[in-house]
């Protein structure tokens, strides 16, 4: 018989998060205060989080204990199955092992709450009556609304209108959470205010939500602001997936030849990879694949644009655009590069050549994530199903070079609410090369006479 | 759609209304794409991701966008240089380098306040 899934029991789960700063090859440079340009200090930051969060994202330490109420809420759904994917293997048909860590069993539905856990927890211990945050879809608002309820914290949850208006189920999760969301712009701040005179019918952004939540937090009384990804004390909450699956590869008998995860903002890739990074500088061989959307990549393209935080300089600040016809990216040399958008930790990693990004569109990654829940059952999240095509990629490279590999992926989330998504996939309209080619070719040919702006 | 026809540089109204051809109605076409946003995580059109940044294109229009149909070409159109500069130009801050400026003016209101 074919063992499917992988167990910990609660006892055995981990009671570490494993902070990679201080066993990094070569230490990160600290990033720059845009106005000062002195590093970012504690002061700064602590308009917004609490010190004992802010003393995490520079942490020394290379364990950090998670705390025991922490735990307590983490045995809900931690720790996190890790399952042998058997029938993807059949569909893959290649000679390849595929184990995934199934995060989408968390009630949110994704890995988000492996942070939002601590850092309502944090707050509670420093004193914080309300946290505010910004949120696009909702996944991270949803998980921060409910770690919330758990400490009695006010949440607040600035949603961007267009998402508000377009993914009402997350915004109703954190309702039925106890948050409160509102849609932003909003006419609770005075960046809200500013802009809805401007343009009442503003569909919003993630920058104003931004602007919107951090206004909340720094002038109202006892708040601060919750961020969900990017920073390091975030990665540090989320490597509980690697350290689980470490333990759970153990029991399955097998060590991964690949880890793979989808990085958007990083938090989940890294979540799963930091702790086998943590063995490949230790002489393991291991590869860590990022896997991310061709359209608006941030690692396999290179650096977005500049680097501010090079303390040396020695990174010239080339634009990444032409003002021709069509973009060039900027060749780029040097060091200590930051990709917009991405965790630093990540960023410096891939250029540390300690982890491998890929790129895959859209079209490919829906047609494996179908595959997939036709396969196994479980629908993923349309972040989740990059990682899949990276999977499935893999595979094939396997199959080619007639190589057994053992590949272990994060299944960061579940699907069941970004459906419209599978529907514009089903429907066509994520047929991004063919769908309105006529009506675009037409639009086109009329625009091309017309001078640029002067 | 029409083709264009006669010289926009004579035109005193502007671009948008050369010759015989319905530039909007052209916009209007390209408007109603849609992508999968990765900052939001869900579908939105051309027509958001143009005027996402305080009604200033999105800094990830371009690549988002250039897959699907030569995107820069209709920028130039709709944007002066110096909003192209802005955009696309200028150095996009890091998510630190966000959350301190807007911490800091922030501080700044509640002073003012």
């Amino acid at each position: 018989m074919q063992q499917v899934k992988y167990l910990l029991n609660e006892s055995d789960m981990p009671t570490q998060w494993y902070n990679i700063l201080p066993d990094l090859p070569t230490p990160m440079k600290p990033p720059l205060h845009p106005g000062t340009g002195q590093p970012v200090g504690p002061e700064d930051l602590a308009a917004i989080f609490p010190m004992n969060l802010i003393e995490q994202e520079v942490s020394p330490d290379s364990w950090i204990s998670i705390p025991e109420e922490v735990l307590g809420i983490y045995r809900i759904w931690r720790p996190s199955p890790l399952y042998r994917a058997v029938n993807f293997e059949k569909w893959l048909d290649a000679p390849v092992r595929v184990y995934y860590k199934n995060e989408g069993v968390s009630p949110p539905g994704s890995h988000k709450p492996n942070t939002a856990v601590a850092q309502a927890y944090y707050n509670k211990q420093a004193g914080t009556k309300r946290i505010t945050t910004e949120t696009g879809a909702g996944q991270w608002g949803s998980a921060l609304a409910f770690a919330c309820g758990f400490f009695g914290i006010e949440c607040k949850v600035f949603m961007v209108k267009v998402s508000f208006n377009q993914k009402p189920y997350r915004r109703l999760m954190m309702q039925t959470w106890g948050a409160n969301c509102v849609p932003s712009p909003s006419t609770e701040t005075e960046a809200g205010k500013k802009i809805l005179a401007k343009d009442p019918d503003c569909p919003g952004s993630l920058g104003i939500a931004i602007s919107e939540a951090i206004e909340d937090a720094v002038t109202s009384g006892n708040s601060k602001y919750s961020l969900g990804s990017v920073l390091n004390h975030v990665l540090l909450h989320q490597t509980i997936i690697g350290l689980e699956a470490q333990k759970q590869m153990q029991l399955a008998g097998e060590y991964p030849d690949v880890v793979i995860g989808c990085a958007g903002g990083g938090s989940n890739f890294a979540g799963l990879c930091l702790p086998f990074v943590k063995d490949k500088i230790e002489g393991k061989d291991v590869r860590i694949i990022g896997a991310e959307p061709t359209s608006c990549p941030t690692m396999t393209r290179g650096p977005f644009a500049y680097d501010f935080g090079d303390t040396l300089q020695t990174t010239p600040l080339l634009p990444m655009y032409t003002l021709g016809h069509d973009f060039v990216p900027a060749p780029i040399h040097a060091g200590g590069l930051r990709y917009h958008a991405m965790a630093p930790i990540v960023s410096h990693l891939v250029h540390e050549k300690l982890i491998e990004p890929r790129a895959y569109d859209n079209l490919v990654t829906f047609e494996t994530g179908v595959n997939w829940a036709r396969t196994e059952g479980f629908i993923p999240a349309p972040e989740t199903n990059h990682a899949l095509a990276c999977v499935a990629e893999i595979a094939r490279e396997a199959k080619e070079e007639g190589k057994e590999k053992v590949i272990l992926v994060n299944w960061s989330g579940h699907g069941i609410i970004d459906l419209m998504a599978y529907d514009a996939y089903f429907s066509g309209k994520l047929t991004d090369h063919k769908l309105p080619e006529e009506e675009i070719q037409r639009a086109l040919a009329a625009i091309k006479n017309f001078p640029p702006i002067e | 759609m029409q083709e264009k026809t006669g010289s926009n540089a004579t035109n005193p109204e502007g671009i948008r209304s050369v010759g015989t051809v319905d530039f909007d109605k052209a916009i209007d076409t390209l408007d109603g794409l849609e992508i999968r946003c990765r900052k939001l995580g869900h579908q939105v059109s051309f027509g958001y991701c143009r005027k996402e940044s305080r009604s200033l294109p999105c800094r990830r229009t371009l690549d988002c966008w250039a897959p699907i149909f030569p995107v820069a070409m209709v920028l130039q159109r709709l944007i002066s240089p110096d909003e192209w500069k802005a955009c696309f130009e200028a150095p996009p801050p890091s998510r630190i380098d966000r959350i301190v400026e807007r911490i800091d003016a922030a501080k700044a209101l509640q002073e003012e306040k």
